[in-house]
């Protein structure tokens, strides 16, 4: 082993990984304080999307609570007066359309038999059973239940409550629905958020059969869903494609679109009866958080080379400047003298103990010479 | 004393009556409903004004004065219940004026009184269409070609995008009487024209956000913006600033390699290094001052650009320490040694030029991260 190669390159070596090490483990812990913190917002992201979903919830039965509370409207329902009772609520659910974006309203005969649809009252009464369970369940139970579901029109968010006569008895249902749209609008207005809602096809095409083709089209499917509603269509369809938005469960993932890194949250979306009918993408800018991390990565990257390269100086400068060359110097004249040649003066400039070897080497040295000259002046 | 009091407080209920700092919203309510450039009341306040911003073609951008030059079609679209006539009236679908028609029409209802807050002048041409639905609805376009001013943000030079902004204010108007907003229909009407080009920028999307704007005594104003996305090529931009800011730091490099151990002794005289590196400072001052004037924008703040003249001048003035401490005054071989001082010496001529190329390279991966 000649320690002169392999000090210095077992001392480098050691250096470059203990500091490879470090950097790892600090690009790591800012990569997982970066990923921590984007985790939190997907989590904030689900909160905020679903806390919306569920207010609004309650907004439809609230407005269907007040509505049928009065009993102009209870007694009209009790005598199945259709046009009386149209004629009481139409100015009400007027107001609460064009204002609070109540999209539909309907009674409802026990269990699910349509009797007098708002929003569409010429629309002749139907069977609701094979479709509404939200309807049915209010009728069996006779107790408000709130919830998602497809009508044929689309897609709405429902509040159902039991209507019961003046003698107290069950007579009914009525309901009111929310569209979804303005409710994303509202994410995307407070929070920048970008949203779409997709609907399982399938599940449209059978139920939302008068749907407008603006809807059910070519251009809306993302592989077995329809994009039902979106924030901002063209960056949307950056974001997503049909095989991401096949989930069972709330999951997320980063992308980019237009040169910018979005999260983006996928939510299953489930109808009163606890069935997946499709998915919520909610997509937000991290483009700070992505920018961040990578930065961090780059300038620790950067400290840990340079932290090397300056270690390889001080070790190569005190290995080989402090203690190598000097002790060359104080080798050489050593070997000289062990093959009997004249050596000068040995004087070296170094640490204190090469330089108290080079002085013991110097003693050595002139005492062999002053031996040598004695035993070379004997008679 | 009460007297006194009475009087004060009947005084300033008197002031606040006539005050012309009473919301809008309560002017707008002592207007009649027959008059049709009155706020209209029929859906109740505020009024929600629809904005949509499309970039039919941007003749300029130039970031170093943070301006643009577009023509813009600006889409507001609202609901006016008094306006409702039966459906037969248009068989179309909307009765639509055009230009003069439209100013006239325009003149008789109310359109709400945006501003375009960022638009220094007026626009050199405009043109405006009227469309009345039999529901009520009213859509107003108006076509300009104008200049605007926009924020440009260069901490991330070459690999920066940009905003190019039209902002859409209400400013007489609070909140509560009238408000700004988009819908879906607007983000899809919002966007850059087919064909639409900016030399050594690609183009992006157009980006909606509604913003309130404080005022006084807590009256709030809406604002809405419409920002089309651009990203700068950043492969012309290396060769005409990069290239420069790399081949100056080569200035030291050369006279810290310029010098050769002799026999224990520095061959090159220091005073001679000296010049290189001074040589070297007035060539970057030079280029500082290039960029300053060609770029104004690039000089000023923490960017690319700044932080790699900034390395520039840091190896000047390693190189120069080099040459006064080292070769002048041979500070480490008095100190420890002649050894000690080769041993730096060549230290030095491998890791100064590798730190300070790394330190550039790291700059530049930044602002890409």
């Amino acid at each position: 082993m000649k320690f002169s190669r392999s000090a210095p390159a077992v001392l480098i070596g050691a250096v470059a990984v203990v500091i490879a090490a470090v950097t790892f483990v600090s690009n790591e812990i800012s990569h997982r304080m970066a990923a921590s913190f984007e985790a939190e917002n997907f989590a904030l992201m689900g909160k905020i999307a679903h806390s919306k979903l569920s207010g609004a919830e309650t907004k439809a039965l609230s407005a269907a609570e007040q509505l049928a509370a009065s009993g102009a409207v209870r007694d009209a329902f009790a005598a199945r007066d259709k046009d009386g009772l149209y004629a009481v609520v139409k100015d009400a659910f007027a107001v609460q359309r064009e204002k609070y974006g109540m999209s539909q309203a309907q009674f409802h005969l026990a269990p699910a038999m349509s009797f007098l649809r708002v929003h569409n009252p010429k629309r002749p009464a139907e069977d609701l059973s094979h479709y509404r369970q939200i309807v049915l369940e209010v009728n069996h139970a006779k107790a408000a239940r709130k919830g998602i579901e497809i009508t044929t029109s689309g897609l709405s968010v429902f509040g159902v409550l039991p209507m019961l006569n003046v003698d107290g008895e069950h007579i009914g249902s009525f309901e009111m629905g929310l569209e979804l749209g303005p409710l994303l609008d509202e994410l995307k207005k407070t929070y920048s958020f970008e949203t779409a809602l997709f609907i399982d096809e399938k599940m449209l095409r059978e139920t939302a059969t008068s749907l407008s083709a603006d809807i059910l089209n070519e251009q809306n499917r993302f592989g077995k869903f329809i994009k039902f509603y979106s924030t901002h269509g063209e960056l949307l369809r950056q974001l997503a494609d049909g095989d991401d938005l096949n989930v069972v469960e709330e999951s997320h993932y980063l992308r980019d679109a237009a040169g910018t890194p979005y999260g983006v949250l996928l939510q299953p979306v489930y109808n009163y009866a606890k069935k997946q009918i499709g998915v919520l993408l909610v997509a937000q800018d991290f483009s700070a958080t992505r920018s961040a991390d990578g930065q961090a990565a780059v300038w620790q990257l950067l400290l840990g080379v340079v932290s090397v390269v300056v270690l390889i100086g001080v070790i190569l400068i005190v290995v080989r400047g402090v203690l190598l060359r000097p002790l060359r110097e104080v080798v050489d004249p050593v070997a000289a003298l062990a093959d009997g040649r004249d050596v000068d003066a040995v004087e070296v400039a170094g640490c204190d103990e090469v330089r108290d070897l080079a002085e013991n080497v110097e003693k050595l040295r002139a005492r062999l010479t002053a031996a040598a000259k004695i035993e070379g002046g004997a008679p | 004393m009460s007297a006194l009091l009475r009087l004060l407080a009947l005084t300033l209920c008197l002031a606040a009556a006539s005050s012309p700092f009473i919301p809008a919203v309560h002017a707008a309510e002592a207007v009649e409903e027959s008059d049709l450039t009155a706020i209209p009341m029929g859906k109740g306040l505020p009024v929600t004004v629809r904005v949509g911003v499309m970039f039919h073609e941007v003749g300029s951008f130039t970031p170093d004065e943070g301006a643009f030059e577009a023509i813009t079609d600006l889409r507001l679209s609202w609901e006016d219940p008094r306006l409702r006539y039966p459906a037969k009236e248009a068989p179309r679908g909307y009765k639509e004026s055009v230009g003069s028609a439209a100013e006239d029409e325009i003149a008789k209802i109310w359109t709400p009184r945006v501003s375009i807050v960022n638009r220094p002048e007026d626009a050199s041409f405009t043109i405006r269409r009227l469309r009345i639905y039999p529901d009520g609805r009213v859509e107003t376009i108006a076509r300009a070609t104008a200049g605007y001013k926009t924020p440009v943000n260069l901490a991330r030079f070459p690999f920066d995008q940009q905003k190019l902004n039209i902002e859409v204010a209400l400013r007489e108007d609070v909140v509560e009487s009238v408000d700004l907003d988009f819908s879906p229909a607007d983000v899809a009407f919002s966007r850059a024209a087919q064909g639409v080009e900016i030399g050594g920028w690609e183009i992006g999307l157009v980006n909606l956000r509604r913003d309130l704007v404080k005022g006084w005594n807590g009256d709030r104003y809406a604002k809405v913006t419409a920002s089309l996305s651009v990203r700068r090529d950043a492969a012309g931009a290396i060769a005409t600033i990069f290239i420069p800011l790399f081949a100056s730091l080569l200035i030291p490099f050369m006279a810290t390699w310029m010098n050769r151990i002799e026999d224990g002794a520095f061959a090159v005289d220091a005073f001679e290094l000296a010049n290189v590196i001074i040589g070297g400072l007035f060539a970057v001052i030079a280029l500082s001052f290039t960029i300053s004037s060609s770029y104004p924008t690039l000089a000023e703040g923490d960017n690319t650009v700044t932080q790699l003249l900034g390395l520039n001048y840091v190896a000047l003035a390693v190189g120069l320490l080099i040459t006064v401490f080292l070769y002048r005054y041979n500070l480490p071989k008095r100190w420890f040694g002649a050894h000690v001082q080769e041993e730096v010496f060549l230290f030095l001529t491998w890791a100064f030029p590798l730190v300070s190329l790394l330190v550039g390279a790291a700059c530049i991966a930044a602002a890409a991260a």
